[in-house]
């Protein structure tokens, strides 16, 4: 008869990898309709060139470079962190320069900005459990006014948005392989989730 | 440039997320980066890299009709020519006849007639490389400055607050962000207020919640602003008290009137949060029968609470609404502001037992009708309203609304299948 009080902690690694990869998904189909609805209210072409935009996390890995999980998921931490504070700079651009008529558009990249944080806050506690410290994070200082033209903003909020679909895509191929790692190093546990 | 799936399609399933493909364009895409981002554990990624040219003028603001000369100056360092650059608006390539090389790293288009801006954060001007990369860009505002908003029309609800609405001059197609504030201030002395709760009511309107004095005129006024300037309205003088509506009648209730087939007697309750002022109230009924949109009007109901309808169809569903208008509070001598209407209340009038000029049927055949007409009620009430001990004539009428609709959606799914 199982009546375990407390899960054992594979199986604790297990649910929460599952819960992150379901929030990935969840923001990555929410990120794509929001690119649809960003790129019609701000002009732009998908296509448009944006290797001029910088200080945008890439999803990139640097080839050959294997990482441990604790790298892998605190690369992941670091990459939420930025884009919740770069949402939170696409956001108030939005309403203060480009769109500041548009509530219901800004309300979709506030509901965007608040599933990032949860989806921080669950990589944390992903670490923590784990046994790895969090990596330190030194928020960047609120942006100086008249830093971007108008046309930079438009540009950086579209890079944001790119990267943190591919963020959500290289989050969910890295926490299933946290999860096999967790599963091959401890009690077996329903791995559905992660094979669906 | 991008090599992972476009963030446009639907979501990958787990499956095609960590395939082969998708890790494979990831590698691709790391191939193309030089980001050593992802493992480190302090990252700085907020920098920018040094302008690689500067349009002039940056984010101008133009009226439509107007025309501008921009230029596209490349960083020396880069070692582009001018002729090695061209121009796009809002994506489309401008034609080079429009171009002209100033020096050697400088380049000018020139824009004649420009409309108003196509989206409202501006038109995208953009200086690109002959690969396509974008060196620069800037936003115009093409648009027109406002106009004088007029018709200013309030109105207060219960006497508590104060909502007021308003024409953009030019049905407010300006091309650019124009900003509308509403202010106040009592006539004689105080300060202006500025309204804070916008589109309350429409586009153009705003409501203001509380704080507001009776007996004393405000003066109001909509103040119209954008990228090319200032609009003033005409300030409206108005008292509270001559601005009154209230909220529609309550308890409203339609019922038989005896076996009178051709009548409806109508009854409502006054607008309670107005029964400690001293008001009249004038009202008005409209009513429809139940498969017609159209509605008639019954506006010499004066300040009864109750009003008969005649002349009605026999057997015949009825909606009715009912609305008031509060007037003279405290000896105010303007015409009140019309309530809206009630939610609609249904009733059936009696049917007529004769059809005029039809022949009686026989008794036998009545009797049939009348028999299976009951045996389908009485099962409608097992139904619907077992335990309900108190069976009256609106039980019956609640029926013959579910009969006439239960009647109509047949008739739809009929024709559907048709």
């Amino acid at each position: 008869m199982a009546s375990a009080e407390q899960s054992p902690v594979p199986l604790q690694h297990h649910n929460l990898c599952s819960r992150i990869i379901l929030l990935a998904r969840k923001i990555r189909s929410d990120v794509a309709s929001l690119l649809e609805s960003y790129v019609e209210r701000q002009g732009l072409d998908r296509t448009i060139s944006l290797d001029s935009v910088d200080g945008v996390p890439v999803a990139a890995v640097e080839q050959g470079g294997e990482l441990t999980v604790a790298e892998q998921l605190g690369a992941n931490l670091q990459a939420y962190r930025a884009f919740q504070a770069l949402l939170g700079e696409v956001l108030e651009e939005q309403r203060s320069h480009l769109t500041p008529l548009d509530t219901d558009f800004h309300a979709s990249i506030q509901a965007v900005l608040l599933q990032v944080a949860a989806l921080a806050y669950q990589l944390e506690e992903l670490l923590a459990l784990l046994g790895h410290s969090r990596p330190a994070w030194e928020a960047a200082g609120p942006e100086a006014p008249g830093r971007h033209s108008l046309f930079e903003m438009k540009l950086r909020g579209l890079k944001v948005l790119q990267e943190l679909a591919h963020w959500t895509v290289r989050s969910v191929r890295d926490l299933r392989q946290v999860a096999m790692h967790s599963q091959g190093s401890g009690t077996a546990a329903p791995d559905s989730q992660f094979s669906a | 440039m991008l090599l992972l799936d476009a963030p446009g399609n639907t979501e990958c399933p787990a499956q095609d997320i960590c395939d082969s493909r998708a890790l494979s364009s990831i590698t691709r895409y790391m191939a193309n980066t030089d980001n050593p981002g992802c493992g480190s554990t302090v990252l700085s990624w907020v920098s920018l890299t040094g302008n690689p040219a500067v349009i002039s003028p940056q984010d101008p603001t133009l009226v439509i009709g107007s025309s501008l000369t921009a230029t596209c100056s490349v960083n020396s360092d880069l070692h582009l020519k001018a002729e090695d650059l061209y121009w796009t608006l809002n994506g489309r390539r401008l034609p080079p006849e429009s171009y002209k090389v100033l020096n050697g790293t400088t380049l000018s288009v020139a824009l004649a007639n420009l409309n108003g801006s196509r989206q409202q954060s501006g038109d995208n001007l953009v200086c690109h490389s002959r690969d396509g990369s974008i060196l620069a860009g800037s936003c115009l505002y093409v648009g027109l400055p406002p106009e004088k908003p007029g018709n200013i029309t309030c109105w207060s609800k219960n006497m508590k607050d104060l909502t007021c609405q308003w024409a953009p001059g030019t049905d407010g197609e300006t091309y650019l962000h124009t900003n509308y504030t509403l202010k106040y201030k009592l006539r004689w002395y105080g300060r202006d207020n500025t309204c804070q709760e916008y589109r309350t009511a429409g586009q153009y309107s705003c409501h203001i919640p509380k704080d507001l004095a009776l007996f004393t005129p405000y003066e109001i006024w909509v103040e119209a602003s954008n990228r090319l300037g200032v609009a003033v309205s005409e300030v409206v003088m108005l008292d509270i008290l001559d601005v009154v509506t209230t909220d529609p009648p309550a308890d409203v209730t339609v019922s038989r009137v005896g076996d009178l087939e051709d009548q409806l007697s109508v009854r409502w309750s006054s607008p309670p949060a107005l029964k400690d002022f001293l008001f009249q109230a004038k009202y008005q009924i409209q009513y429809r029968v139940e498969d017609s949109s159209e509605w008639k009007v019954v506006d010499d109901v004066g300040n009864q609470t109750s009003c008969r309808l005649a002349g009605l169809r026999p057997g015949t569903v009825y909606f009715v609404q009912v609305r008031c208008n509060p007037f003279g509070i405290y000896g105010s001598k303007k015409a009140g502001i019309w309530s809206d209407w009630s939610n609609p209340t249904a009733a059936s009038t009696p049917r007529s037992d004769r059809v005029p000029g039809v022949c009686d049927p026989k008794s036998g055949e009545q009797n049939t009708t009348l028999r299976r007409e009951l045996k389908q009620f009485f099962g409608w009430v097992k139904k619907h309203a077992y335990g309900c001990s108190n069976l009256s004539i609106k039980l019956y009428d609640q029926w013959r609304v579910w009969l006439q609709k239960s009647h109509k959606t047949r008739n739809q799914v009929g024709a559907t299948r048709r």
